[in-house]
């Protein structure tokens, strides 16, 4: 897939990222992000296209440094956040949150690239029972730059 | 007439007696009191603009189209401040919660004793107050569209012995659809696009979206014109130039960036103030998970407030979210956060808001940035931001929650009433918040003498003849309250000053 932004390797990190963060299956509801990730990775892309370039390439530089300082700092592996399975992940993710500064701010650049993207997914929505109250106008066209 | 970039296919002239930069809360108010007082105005707005055609209710989508930077604008310090802007025609209060107040008489009159504003008059302001209050339909809404938050903070409330009230909103026909950030899906929300903007066009203002000002010409210490940029909104580059001839120049384009154009135009900083005396209103957000089904979704998003802390310099403040940003406010990864997100409908929010002492610094920007902005809380304030998710936490268990969720790093989630003792006994750092803020204040000061400030009494700049700041930049100190209204009012007077004057430009 191509995106606007976001190179294969960034993306592939993000993804990695998303899984950590929202694990597919567990007892609350079975999607997780890596379930979906062809959909809501273009959102994340679009997401960042509309930021200042000095912006993206700081997320971006981000993520490939935080795909591997994290497991170097965390975990004492020498193995990039890719690399690693979806429970991992999710415990390094854990074991970062619950560690004193920055550790918990980090994770919440995580969250900043994932959530928006992902619980904007109707699947997403249907899945934890959150519907709008309303729906869009009759003569909604959609978004425009 | 509303001309968008692709109504533009050459370099534009101009000339009319007003320029507004700025369609927000001070320039689309500007806009309308000055056209419908026969001048001729023309509005400049960097963003598009966008109706209930284009929102869709989905925060990604939105911040992507309306916000400015998608929603990453924020003040470097410690903590880091997240400021979300609106970039689109009607500014910030299109994206805005529609939460109205007057400016408290007792920070007028704190400008007044301590702030060099000898001059201004609390009741000279209130017919203004007026005027604007029924422009934008202020109003108090039923409790069905407050939402069940409200109900359960009352409730809350009313057992620890404090007085939960309705927020007041400028709203007509609103249903409580829940998603007045991300543009307001029926309409109701009379935010600048759809009171003011329409009212000054069909007053004959000219309003020009996708447009960046990028100079204010000066001659002799007086304003001429201004320049500006057409940008294509697809790919954010620059394209058409526009020229405008004008007697008074409004830069209205916010706290944050009117400062740091200024700046960069090397106008109205001889008192050295410019840009200086940031304050933001630092905001924490307090989640509690319910037994019951909250559903806080299917209300306005922000209903009710507690003001018993107001002198404390905390205010309480109703706040919903969709899940989509809501999940950033919660901890937890795998599958506590995924516990947390099935159970959004048994989640209540309340927000709280310091009236700060901290000041930070608006700095011109650089990288593409049309500014920097700089402020790290101090300590007194991480104490009032603590007390006062410490008060919320209180009130929710008062209401019956399992959990609270504090937004605070050294103690994010409180399980019972003994957590919430530890929690107000920990000694807080500013550095354990996430401070997220809506309300840049106070970067072009007004008062009397020009050697401590960057405006007059009637917002104009000292040093620059026909140049006003009708925007949230002037006001001295924190508010307190959320500023929409006093920067509507402000304006208001500033166009009738403007419009009684005109002569002398």
């Amino acid at each position: 897939m191509s995106y606007k932004v976001l190179s294969e390797t960034e993306a592939r990190i993000i993804a990695a990222m998303g899984s950590g963060v929202i694990p597919r299956a567990g007892q609350s509801f079975a999607l997780g992000a890596a379930s979906l990730e062809d959909t809501w990775l273009p959102r994340t892309d679009h997401l960042l296209s509309r930021m200042p370039l000095a912006t993206r390439l700081a997320l971006r530089l981000a993520v490939h440094v935080l795909n591997y300082v994290w497991p170097l700092l965390y975990m004492k592996k020498f193995t990039p956040l890719t690399s690693l399975d979806e429970q991992e992940r999710t415990e390094l993710f854990h074991i970062i949150e619950n560690s004193p500064a920055p550790g918990p701010q980090t994770i919440l650049v995580v969250k900043v690239l994932v959530f928006p993207a992902f619980y904007g997914l109707p699947e997403v929505k249907e899945a934890i029972g959150y519907a709008e109250k309303f729906s869009v106008s009759p003569d909604y066209v959609g978004p425009k730059d | 007439m509303i001309k968008e970039y692709k109504d533009i296919s050459n370099h534009v002239t101009e000339a009319a007696d007003v320029c507004i930069i700025g369609s927000g809360a001070g320039g689309a108010v500007a806009a309308k009191e000055l056209a419908e007082k026969g001048l001729s105005v023309i509005v400049l707005e960097e963003g598009s603009s966008f109706t209930t055609k284009n929102f869709n209710q989905d925060p990604g989508d939105m911040m992507a189209m309306m916000y400015r930077d998608a929603g990453t604008t924020m003040a470097y310090g410690i903590p880091p401040a997240s400021i979300t802007l609106g970039k689109c025609l009607g500014g910030t209060t299109t994206v805005n919660s529609a939460t109205c107040f007057r400016t408290p008489s007792e920070v007028v009159q704190d400008w007044i004793d301590h702030h060099d504003c000898r001059g201004l008059d609390y009741e000279a302001l209130l017919p203004y107050f007026e005027r604007v209050e029924s422009q934008i339909n202020v109003t108090e809404l039923s409790e069905d569209i407050l939402g069940n938050v409200y109900k359960i903070v009352k409730r809350g409330a009313k057992a620890l012995g404090l007085a939960a009230k309705p927020l007041m909103h400028n709203v007509k026909g609103c249903e409580g659809a829940g998603v007045c950030q991300w543009g307001c899906v029926k309409g109701a929300k009379q935010s600048m696009e759809v009171s003011y903007l329409p009212k000054a066009d069909a007053a004959g203002a000219r309003i020009y979206t996708n447009c960046r000002a990028t100079n204010i010409v000066t001659e002799d210490g007086r304003v001429k014109g201004v320049e500006a940029v057409f940008i294509d909104p697809a790919t954010l580059k620059r394209r058409w130039r526009m020229r405008i001839q004008a007697k008074v120049v409004c830069a209205a384009m916010g706290a944050l960036i009117t400062p740091a154009f200024l700046l960069r135009n090397r106008l109205a900083n001889t008192s050295g103030t410019l840009g200086k005396g940031l304050t933001i209103h630092p905001c924490g957000r307090v989640v509690a998970e319910m037994d019951e089904v909250v559903d806080g979704h299917l209300g306005v998003s922000q209903g009710g407030l507690i003001d018993a802390f107001k002198d404390e310099g905390i205010m309480l403040e109703g706040i919903f979210i969709p899940p989509a940003i809501m999940a950033m406010a919660l901890p937890g990864v795998g599958e506590e956060h995924k516990y947390l997100a099935k159970h959004y409908r048994n989640l209540a929010a309340f927000g709280v808001l310091v009236c700060d002492t901290t000041r930070g610094r608006v700095l011109p920007g650089m990288f593409g940035y049309p500014y920097l902005a700089f402020y790290s809380l101090n300590q007194e304030d991480a104490s009032k931001l603590h007390k006062g998710i410490g008060y919320t936490a209180d009130i929710f268990f008062a209401a019956g929650a399992k959990r609270v969720f504090t937004g605070c790093y050294a103690m994010p989630t409180l399980n019972n009433k003994e957590d919430l003792k530890a929690f107000k006994r920990l000694e807080v750092k500013p550095k354990h918040f996430e401070v997220m803020a809506f309300h840049p204040l106070g970067t072009c000061r007004m008062g009397n003498d020009p050697r401590t400030s960057v405006v007059d009494l009637n917002l104009e700049a000292h040093d620059v003849k026909g140049l006003f700041i009708p925007d949230g930049s002037p006001f001295p100190t924190s508010l307190g309250v959320n500023p929409q209204i006093t920067i509507m009012t402000f304006a208001t007077r500033t166009a009738d000053y403007i419009a009684t004057n005109i002569h002398r430009y």
